[in-house]
């Protein structure tokens, strides 16, 4: 239900435009996600556990997160990685009368070794990192869920998985276990990027076409925000759990990459690499 | 156990992996017979030995092999020379200052035995067999052992041997209670605390891969939520019952990669990358921009990479080639070798050592290269240098 949006000088220019949404959702009494968006770092938190511990869980893992990375200033993939091990220990602390744990997911803007800004993105759990292209979404984490093994493995179809009986199972969390496996990337931070965290609750309730219609057709000057729109439609579609979205917008377009040709926002570049011969 | 061996020979490399264990043994491949049957011994310690060292102790080759117990969880290693047992949660096992070799207890839940040099590809199944590869995957198939529901009853409900015979004694009873006899295991109660039944209810729940992975889908069903919040209880090391019950691993679907694992970058490159290196190289790109090759440089379009172990690759953009791929090529510095990696990239990578013809790399195997040496991705050429000059501040990795 907050909506932030940062206000600190960027590395590159100015912060990024991001707008955030964290909504119950129809059917639950407790919103269990968290969420954190101030510059640098954007997380989702879902959190889960019996007797309504999921929340505090949460809340616990962004509490620490945000303690442990200074805002207004880019960080680095250690002090992120790092940050995630405290959140884990903390909400681990909180398990000594009641199991709980939950997702963390999310990215910063950190220093590259070059010196130069990259996004550090960390995942456990099933929460999500997309990047938008303009057309079309793609997923940056890996779930730690049940069926994503499954689908990995082969033995079931993407299709499936929605249907699956283990399609809530998720392999790894923030805090049951007293040590966490936390998967890092690293990739470019440039102009003009646009990136979707969310928990599953948005893309349990809508089908991956209807949250890219609703990023292409967002009109900058509508009266909600981008995420509002997101979260609302998931709402609207069943809600059976919480919704959490964070949309980020690096300022600026791809044509003004430092050093850029423009030639990135050309649309089929958009698309990935092109066979030799068919450009 | 769920094994799996990288579909990729590593020099002369020989995966075996049998009912006890797996073992990787340089050049074991004429012998391949009898180490199978060795690993299917109770304890194949001493008869894998015997057959290793058949021709004398001085002839023994390298080799890494890792005992399992029957619910496919490590439980002992013996290492010697140059591969490496990893088992999360310890540190490196070796043969390193073993003139024979090492014994380690290797207590854990999965385990990767690993050859210098073993190369990346899809990770094969093989249950029971010899491969040539240099890296075997072994995750433990204990559902079964870690989780309380299955401490077997011998199923009272079916007896389906002797029930015709004493047929006419017992006649049916007319007050018929549901004639479904309700599994045993689903009487469970959850844990206070844990997740209970909420997995019916749309919420999510954890529960570790090893386990998670591997359980039938229909015993599933029934055996529903009690399993899944005992399952989350008795996660941790989870000592077992003694009992497994053998007949969950005939069951086994073969799902045991644990997720990073597959995607991490050979060993064989931190490893030797942490060395300090005795002799500096560059990456030359298009405009005449150097690039110090220290750890691992990520080179494409829009590039992205894992960053494993702390250690986070660099990232080099190439602006202006349609194609190049988003993540194109690694070149990273290993020990005092440039190796480069083609990483599935769309149109693929050639290297042109010098006064050689071109060589298309084959995606995800890491190729070692000398100065001089064109990396050539299409129309965009890089070029390693060897630096003569120091390495500039801040530019390690």
């Amino acid at each position: 239900m907050g909506r932030v949006s940062a206000s600190s000088p960027a590395p590159l220019g100015e912060p990024p435009r991001v707008s955030v949404r964290s909504d119950l959702g129809r059917v639950r009494a407790v919103n269990e996600d968290s969420v954190l968006a101030r510059y640098p770092l954007y997380l989702v938190a879902d959190g889960m556990g019996g007797h309504d511990r999921g929340d505090v869980a949460s809340r616990r893992a962004i509490e620490v997160m945000a303690a442990a990375i200074a805002p207004d200033l880019p960080t680095t993939s250690a002090e992120l990685v790092a940050a995630v091990h405290a959140a884990n220990a903390a909400v681990h602390e909180l398990g000594a009368e009641a199991l709980s744990g939950t997702t963390l997911t999310g990215m910063a803007i950190t220093t590259g070794s070059g010196g130069g800004a990259q996004w550090t993105v960390v995942n456990v759990g099933d929460s999500r990192v997309y990047r938008w292209n303009g057309r079309a979404l793609t997923q940056l984490t890996v779930d730690h869920s049940v069926v994503q093994e499954l689908i990995e493995t082969g033995e079931i179809t993407a299709l499936e998985a929605e249907q699956h009986p283990e399609r809530n199972t998720i392999t790894r969390a923030v805090g049951p276990f007293a040590t966490v496996e936390i998967d890092v990337w690293v990739l470019p931070y440039a102009p003009g990027q646009t990136f979707l965290i969310c928990s599953d609750g948005l893309t349990k309730e809508l089908p991956l076409e209807r949250i890219e219609h609703l990023l292409a057709s967002h009109a900058a000057d509508a009266g909600a925000t981008v995420a509002d729109a997101l979260v609302d439609a998931a709402i609207r579609a069943g809600g059976r759990d919480n919704v959490s979205a964070i949309v980020i917008e690096t300022a600026g377009s791809a044509a003004d990459a430092v050093g850029g040709t423009g030639t990135r926002d050309r649309p089929r570049q958009l698309e990935d690499t092109l066979p030799r011969g068919i450009a | 156990m769920t094994a799996r061996v990288v579909a990729a020979p590593a020099g002369r490399w020989l995966a075996v992996v049998g009912a006890s264990g797996a073992l990787l043994v340089e050049g074991g491949a004429d012998r391949a017979d009898e180490l199978l049957a060795a690993l299917g011994a109770g304890d194949p310690v001493q008869p894998v030995l015997d057959v290793l060292a058949g021709s004398g102790l001085g002839d023994v080759p390298d080799f890494a092999l890792v005992l399992t117990d029957p619910a496919g969880r490590p439980r002992h290693a013996v290492v010697r020379g140059a591969p490496v047992v990893r088992i999360p949660g310890l540190d490196e096992l070796t043969g390193h200052g073993a003139r024979t070799w090492r014994e380690h207890e290797a207590v854990g839940t999965a385990a990767v035995l690993l050859a210098p040099g073993a190369g990346d590809g899809p990770l094969l199944p093989l249950e029971r067999g010899a491969a040539l590869s240099g890296r075997i995957e072994l995750t433990a198939t204990d559902a079964a052992a870690t989780t309380p529901e299955p401490i077997v009853e011998p199923a009272p409900e079916p007896a389906p041997v002797d029930a015709p015979a004493a047929a006419p004694a017992p006649p049916p009873p007319a007050i018929a209670p549901s004639p479904v006899p309700l599994p045993e295991h689903t009487m469970v109660e959850p844990e206070e605390g844990g997740f209970g039944y909420d997995r019916l209810f749309e919420s999510t729940i954890v529960r570790p891969v090893e386990e998670a992975a591997i359980r039938p889908v229909a015993e599933e069903d029934e055996a529903e939520a009690p399993p899944a919040a005992a399952a989350l209880i008795a996660a941790a090391p989870a000592p077992v019952g003694p009992e497994d019950d053998g007949d969950h691993d005939g069951e086994t679907v073969l799902s045991g990669s644990i997720p990073g694992r597959a995607e991490r970058p050979r060993p064989a490159a931190h490893e030797v990358a942490a060395v300090a290196a005795t002799r500096r190289f560059a990456l030359v790109l298009p405009g005449d921009r150097r690039e110090p090759i220290v750890g691992e440089l990520v080179i494409g379009r829009a590039p992205t990479a894992r960053v494993v172990d702390g250690r986070t690759p660099r990232l080099v953009e190439l602006d202006g080639d349609p194609d190049v791929s988003r993540s194109h090529v690694r070149v990273a510095l290993e020990g005092d070798t440039v190796v480069v990696t083609d990483l599935r990239s769309r149109n693929g990578t050639n290297v042109v050592l010098p006064g050689k013809p071109p060589q298309l790399l084959r995606a995800d195997e890491p190729t070692p290269v000398i100065p001089g040496t064109v990396v050539d991705l299409g129309a965009t050429q890089l070029r390693i240098e060897e630096d003569t000059e120091s390495v500039p501040e801040g530019a390690t990795a």
